[in-house]
């Protein structure tokens, strides 16, 4: 469809009556906007650069992509590499402490003992009534 | 670069109101007129390199017109304006067309529409678009960030463009 652009005469005509009637006066912001908008061109990239000239909307897209994709990664490590038993490394004797002689080993078999206690007393308690 | 820059601002110092008359003659849209010339002066300064130079009103003006021309087509009107039809969003106004007149009919309007906006965009559209202070100025008026300021002056343009389209159908 072709556009209907006014012809050299008609231009010409258009810009002699809006020149013979006052002209509009123009905002102070307007000049500022214009000004600004052209550094803007003058900071974009040039065109071959290395810097992306996608539009935002496509390079959250692609972001969003690559987030995704390394999650995705890390949950599959997480199922597909092989922890078989003993492998574990708390499990593993050179890390156990071994409390020879220590005054914490005692406290913390007086509260292991009483722990216990506790809890067979709940479940005897629980087994008569049920 | 920065001669392109010189004689780009120049250019704006000399034919802003030229274009922006035209503008709004064409469209009878107070912002849209804003945006085309906007728009023409850029495209001027994107093909600085081709101009040769023969007569600098004449091309800016032709790109204002087609700029119109393609702004009223893609609004859905058909209609290409005459150079009678043109002036009829402001002969059916203003019998007299007197500087004062016309500036003082569009800043009515303009105050007008302001005035209709939501809070805070009402008193936001006021200070810049009627009374064209800066966005830093009016920051320190209502004591909010330079930030937020020109978010809401974007958003305010916005809804006076809407209500200035609905205007001129």
């Amino acid at each position: 469809m072709t556009k209907e652009y006014l012809s050299d005469e008609e231009l010409q005509r258009l810009i002699d009556e809006a020149e013979s009637a006052p002209l509009l006066a123009a905002p102070s912001y307007l000049k500022t906007e214009i000004l600004y908008k052209t550094d803007r061109i003058m900071a974009q990239p040039v065109p071959g650069s290395y810097a992306p000239t996608l539009p935002p909307s496509w390079r959250f897209v692609f972001y969003s992509l690559k987030v995704g994709i390394a999650s995705a990664a890390a949950v599959l490590m997480l199922l597909c590499i092989p922890m078989g038993p003993g492998e574990y490394p708390l499990s593993r004797p050179k890390f156990r402490v071994e409390a020879k002689d220590n005054v914490f080993s005692g406290i913390t078999s007086l509260v292991d003992r009483k722990s216990n206690e506790f809890c067979g007393y709940l479940s005897e308690l629980t087994n008569r009534r049920y | 670069m920065i001669e392109a820059r010189s004689r780009l601002e120049l250019m704006i110092d000399r034919y802003q109101r030229l274009v922006l008359t035209i503008c709004y003659k064409t469209t009878g849209d107070y912002f849209a007129a804003q945006d085309l010339t906007q728009e023409t002066f850029l495209s001027a300064y994107t093909h600085l390199d081709t101009f040769d130079g023969a007569n600098e009103k004449a091309w800016l003006c032709r790109i204002a017109a087609n700029k119109c021309t393609d702004y009223l087509k893609s609004a859905g009107r058909r209609q290409i304006p005459s150079q009678e039809d043109s002036f009829s969003c402001l002969v059916s106004e203003h019998p007299t067309p007197e500087q004062q007149a016309l500036d003082r009919e569009v800043r009515e309007r303009l105050l007008y529409h302001c005035k209709r906006l939501k809070p805070p965009y009402d008193e936001i559209a006021r200070l810049y678009f009627y009374e064209e202070r800066r966005p830093d100025e009016i920051a320190r008026l209502m004591g909010r960030n330079v930030r937020t300021v020109q978010t809401q002056i974007y958003r305010a343009r916005n809804l006076l463009r809407k209500i200035y389209r609905k205007e001129c159908g």
